[in-house]
């Protein structure tokens, strides 16, 4: 070295034209002397050229740079995997030859082609060798600083000088303010055309800076062989190597040509010189080497983050601790925990591959024992404090302690929940362990009251972030607020008036003594609910419900929400008072809350509860089940689906059921929806799960009234009357009725005609044969079947025909049917029918409104022959009077007998005055009375029929419309006001 | 209270003012008014108004003036109620038409839900007295929630003088 020294003396205050080449040499002597700090990787103090031109740091450099990391991995991990094979290595060893061959061809022509080249080279190498000289030179004198202040001015010396105009810029861009950098000067930096290229080269992982090092070693031999043979020589022909910390496995090779590189990498080991050096572009360049800036994110112990990617993507975690730098940090995570795998891996196998997600739970040292993982008890050198150790990871309190880098986690304000959910695991971990007894069982209680202690925290977190202008903004008049800090505090009072620019809020004190308005500082304000109060949820999970404050802890306000009857716990922010009611969010896109949903083919369900991102929907199974958009195949619209409820009756939506069977036996409810499979959704007030909604089969429930405009096989039946037994439909009646139903006959005529089948139904005019050739049902008319069929058929429906007629507006076409319709029923397919069953009358159809509380309900008419008192029930006859037509007698009901006879009270009767009793009795069989005809004004009693009344109800004859059909009001519903026929109404005397 | 009752034409006659009377309780009996609460009973009616027939519909409407019985719980008050639910999160209470609910959160903190034999109930510390589905209780009402057609309270029993009052009634 004494020799480079004298040479250096000579050329003191020569500057290299080739600066980037004098630094590059330095780094090479840094290292080898091994003198500077150590840990100081090249790029520290290398790229520092390179760096000066770049400017602010700029993330699309950063992601650029952790892309490249990553591919870089991947493939490494690739070359790792695969083992490296001789004929890996023999390809590697042939490419590096032939790569050798062409730098010498190229270099040689280089050479050839342009000997003015040759000859500026030669003056550079001079000058270049004179810095390095001196450099070496300087090196040296380095020894003698003995302290790293020595050091620091030595450098500030060195290079203050020559780097001035880059020096106004880097003290800007220290000072972190890029504003005063003109777009100009930046661009000025900007590396051109005429600058040296940037080469990307691929390494081994973690040889990175070894290579640089190596590059730079080969850079001094060269030289130096150079001089030994007076300036002959190759020599590298490249300005700077760098490599940086955040892009594994890669180097940057800073040359103007492609061939130099070549050179420079010639012959290393560990650099893949099978891929080619990639040319950074010229836009990126400043890119490539900008810093990663870490200011942006700084965990703090106690922090709440989540993580960004891996197994706990996305879980909630706690900074516990954090290195000096920032840089490392430590977080308490609840574990994911696979202990038969880890048990696995410990034994030797391979790692699972697409394994599920394993389930967040506290560790559990039993289990852990169980799977044979050891366990021990250590200091954590990070935490100082005692920590468990089991298969390599640290516990503590049941939480994994995980060290990460910052740029893996997120800052977050996790919600009440979220904490909760968290901070409970350290309840389950001390309830699981607890056979230790160094661990004490953490309550419940305790969990919550730390999550409170948590939410207080995030919230006075908030608090900071929070400007009083914007604390303004959260109050709104009438809002009642509690004065929390300052000399007011814990004064009640109610918002009057805000000034938001000011940050100022006038509040009316709650107060006796102060009646004045007080302007107070929204930041000292927060806002007070007192239990009771309704509220509406502004913000969160909740957003929208309504609800009532049931309890208050601080900051978090328990709700008990009006409709989905469970209780909320909320942030007091976001509250506000309110006074009308909603459940929150109703609508998921374009499904509404309580919508009947098509999931499959097979599936349906009801929507019962909406969420930001998916609903919960209450199945046929019953089951609730959450579902997003995806597994929602269609809503179904106005479904015209029926069911069939235990006696048959037809159920359509909005009607009222009782539930008989089933788990939901004696509920009553109005059906929502009616489902595939004669499934019902039920709404029932006193069921508070799925807001109030149930599944059953139609076939458990009981149809007890509902929709007024039902035209189904229960048609006359009354409002509101319960259903005494089972109600055939028409055609089932007519089953009964018809002989010809189950015989096989065939077709005489029409399009049918001469094909084979089997009755299936029949009515007045068509029956519904099964075919035997084709499998399906056809209606033929009477007039195509065979004379004889004709005539069985003409006997069934048309012989007796009613003897009176009633007022077709009224009636309909009812009476066609009465003759064999035991209960008025009403056939379903009323389009046969002449006039048909949809004929009802409009008055019946408000009959149910406010404006018209009367309605007439039609009720089957019977023959006009008079009817024998025993075809009645005998229950129903007290008081009614009765005629012995054997005897010319009339009587008054007054006991029944158990052997079908009913003792009178004899009187007169007239169709004027009524019945006049006497006092004499007589007891005659129900056989041989007549019921008497009923007086206009009197009192009636309904014994058959739809209308039946039971016991000793009454009703009043109004008039008599005619001479079989009388006008009837229902003295115990005064609404009902029925047509019913003369000789179903028993004449009563109080 | 005033309200406008609407008879369709076959009541007029003799016993109209009879029929309009049952009318009118019918229509306002065990309804609920935000302002009023809950009508228990119509006790006079002061004035029927006279008939106005409507065009077109033919019937009558009359503008009633009645006195009533009403019921309107308000916030502080103390009502007995019998409990019809219990659940988890507390019990729900019917003081006649007026439901209230009472929350874990505001009965007192030894008292511990269970759901044994007969069914969920809340038993207090000292095993003494359990909250069972139809006992009675005393409640105080904390909140008022009024909608068009009901009135449902919040209650509380976590203070003195409040809770049960006796067992299910049978």
């Amino acid at each position: 070295m004494s020799d480079h020294e004298t040479e250096e003396e000579e050329e003191v205050g020569v500057l290299g034209s080739d600066v980037e080449e004098e630094e590059e040499e330095e780094e090479v002597d840094s290292e080898e002397e091994e003198e500077l700090q150590e840990g100081k990787s090249p790029e520290n103090t290398r790229p520092r050229n390179e760096n000066k031109r770049k400017k602010k740091r700029k993330k699309k450099g950063s992601q650029f740079i952790e892309e490249e990391a990553m591919e870089d991995s991947d493939e490494d991990e690739e070359d790792e995997a695969g083992g490296e094979g001789p004929s890996k290595k023999r390809s590697k060893f042939i490419d590096d030859m032939a790569a050798i061959g062409d730098d010498d061809e190229e270099i040689e022509d280089f050479d050839m082609e342009d000997p003015f080249l040759m000859d500026e080279q030669a003056e550079v190498d001079a000058v270049k060798a004179t810095n390095m000289n001196k450099m070496y030179r300087e090196m040296d004198t380095r020894d003698r600083f003995q302290t790293d202040e020595d050091l620091e001015k030595f450098v500030q010396e060195r290079y203050m000088g020559r780097e001035d105009e880059y020096n106004e810029v880097d003290e800007d861009l220290q000072d972190g303010e890029v504003g005063e950098v003109t777009a100009a000067e930046q661009r000025a930096l900007q590396p051109t055309v005429r600058d040296p290229f940037l080469w990307l080269v691929k390494v081994k992982r973690g040889k990175e800076s070894e290579i640089v090092i190596r590059i730079m070693q080969k850079a001094i031999v060269y030289e130096n062989r150079r001089r030994e043979n007076g300036g002959k020589g190759p020599r590298l022909q490249i300005t700077s190597v760098v490599h940086h910390s955040n892009l594994k496995g890669y180097i940057y090779v800073e040359a103007r040509k492609a061939n130099a590189v070549k050179l420079a990498i010639k012959g290393m080991q560990d650099v893949y010189a099978s891929y080619d050096a990639t040319h950074i572009p010229l836009k990126e360049m400043a890119d490539a080497l900008t810093l990663a800036d870490n200011k942006a994110i700084l965990c703090d112990v106690g922090d709440w983050v989540k993580m960004r990617g891996g197994e706990y993507k996305g879980d909630l975690a706690k900074v516990v601790w954090s290195s000096d730098t920032g840089e490392r940090i430590m977080v308490k995570v609840v574990p994911r925990l696979d202990f038969a795998e880890m048990a696995a891996r410990k034994a030797g196998a391979a790692a699972k591959m697409n394994k599920m997600r394993t389930p967040a739970k506290a560790f559990n040292r039993q289990e852990a024992r169980k799977y044979g993982l050891g366990l021990s008890t250590l200091t954590s050198n990070r935490l100082g404090t005692q920590v468990l150790e089991c298969a390599g990871k640290q516990f503590s309190d049941g939480y994994l302690l995980k060290e990460a880098s910052v740029k893996t986690v997120m800052h977050v304000k996790p919600t009440y929940d979220e904490i909760l959910k968290f901070n409970e695991m350290e309840t389950k971990a001390g309830a699981d362990n607890n056979d230790d007894p160094d661990e004490g069982i953490v309550s419940q209680s305790d969990a919550l009251r730390k999550t409170l202690q948590d939410a207080r925290d995030v919230e006075n977190e908030n608090q900071k972030d929070l400007t009083a202008e914007k604390a303004a903004h959260t109050f709104s008049k009438g809002d009642t607020v509690i004065v929390a800090r300052g000399e007011l505090q814990n004064l009640v009072g109610t918002v009057d008036r805000i000034s938001a620019h000011e940050g100022i809020v006038h509040i009316k004190p709650d107060h006796k003594d102060l009646t004045d308005l007080l302007p107070i500082d929204a930041m000292l304000l927060e806002k007070y609910f007192t239990v009771g109060k309704h509220v509406k949820v502004v913000s969160g999970k909740y957003e929208g419900s309504t609800g009532m404050v049931v309890a208050v802890n601080d900051t978090v306000a328990v709700v008990f929400s009006d409709m989905s009857q469970q209780e909320m716990k909320v942030f007091m922010r976001d509250l506000v008072d309110c006074v009308e009611t909603s459940h929150g969010l109703t609508k998921y896109g374009e499904y509404t809350l309580l919508d009947l949903v098509q999931l499959s083919t097979t599936e349906s369900g009801v929507i019962v509860g909406v969420e930001k991102d998916c609903c919960m929907v209450l199945l046929t199974s019953g089951k609730t089940e959450k579902k997003e958009s995806k597994d929602i195949a269609r809503k179904v619209y106005a479904s015209k689906l029926t069911g069939f409820d235990g006696w048959n009756n037809i159920v359509n939506s909005g009607d009222v059921v009782k539930i008989v069977s089933g788990d939901f036996a004696g509920k009553q409810g109005t059906v929502k929806h009616v489902a595939k499979n004669n499934f019902l959704f039920v709404e029932c007030r006193d069921v508070l799960e799925n807001l109030g909604i149930i599944c059953v089969k139609a076939k458990s429930c009981d149809v007890v009234g509902g929709d007024k405009n039902r035209a189904g096989g229960a048609g006359g039946r009354s409002r509101g009357r319960e259903v005494t037994g089972a109600v055939p439909k028409s055609f089932n009646a007519l089953q009964r009725e018809s002989p010809l139903i189950g015989k096989s006959i065939i077709i005489t005529k029409g399009p049918y005609k001469s094909y084979k089948g089997k009755v299936m139904d029949a009515n007045d005019r068509m029956v519904r044969v099964q075919l035997e050739a084709q499998p399906r049902v056809v209606t033929v008319k009477h007039k195509h079947l065979s004379k004889e069929h004709q005539a069985v058929l003409r006997s069934n429906f048309q012989a007796p025909r009613p003897m009176f007629s009633m007022p077709a507006t009224v009636q309909g076409g009812r009476n066609a049917f009465s003759s064999m319709a035991a209960g008025a029923q009403t056939p379903m397919h009323s389009g046969m029918m002449a006039g048909g069953y949809g004929s009802q009358t409009p008055m019946h159809h408000s009959g149910a409104s406010l404006l018209s509380p009367f309605r007439i309900s039609e009720s089957a008419p019977e023959p006009s022959s008079k009817r024998g008192v025993d075809e009645f029930s005998p229950g129903l006859l007290m008081n009614v009077v009765c005629y012995a037509s054997h005897l010319n007698k009339y009587g008054k009901v007054v006991q029944i007998n158990p052997d079908n006879s009913v003792t009178l009270q004899l009187g007169t009767y007239s169709g004027v005055d009524g019945f006049q009793p006497r006092s004499q009795r007589e007891t005659h069989n129900t056989r041989d009375l007549e019921l008497a005809k009923p007086v206009e004004n009197g009192f009636v009693r309904i014994l058959g029929g739809d209308l039946r009344q039971h016991g000793n109800a009454q009703s009043k004859l109004i008039s008599f419309m005619d001479a079989e059909t009388g006008l009837v009001r229902d003295l115990g519903d005064m609404s009902e006001i029925n047509q019913v026929a003369i000789p179903l109404l028993g004449y009563v005397v109080p | 209270m005033e309200r406008i009752v609407t008879l369709p034409p076959q009541h007029f006659g003799s016993g109209m003012r009879e029929t309009l009377h049952k009318q009118l309780v019918r229509e306002v009996e065990g309804t609920c008014s935000g302002k009023h609460g809950y009508i228990v009973s119509v006790t006079k009616i002061t004035d029927s108004g006279k008939g106005r027939v409507q065009v077109g519909t033919g019937k009558a409407t009359f503008h009633m003036k009645y006195q009533c019985v009403a019921f309107r719980p308000f916030k502080g008050e103390v009502v007995d109620c019998v409990v019809t639910q219990i659940t988890k999160l507390g019990f729900f209470a019917d003081a006649g038409p007026f439901a209230i609910f009472v929350s874990s959160s505001l009965i007192p903190e030894d008292y511990e839900f269970t759901s044994g034999d007969q069914g969920p109930c809340f038993i207090s510390g000292d095993q003494d007295v359990a909250i069972v589905r139809n006992c009675e209780v005393r409640v105080k009402i904390v909140g008022i929630r009024v909608d068009a057609t009901e009135i449902f309270g919040i209650g509380t029993i976590k203070e003195d003088y409040l809770g049960v009052l006796g067992g299910p009634e049978t």
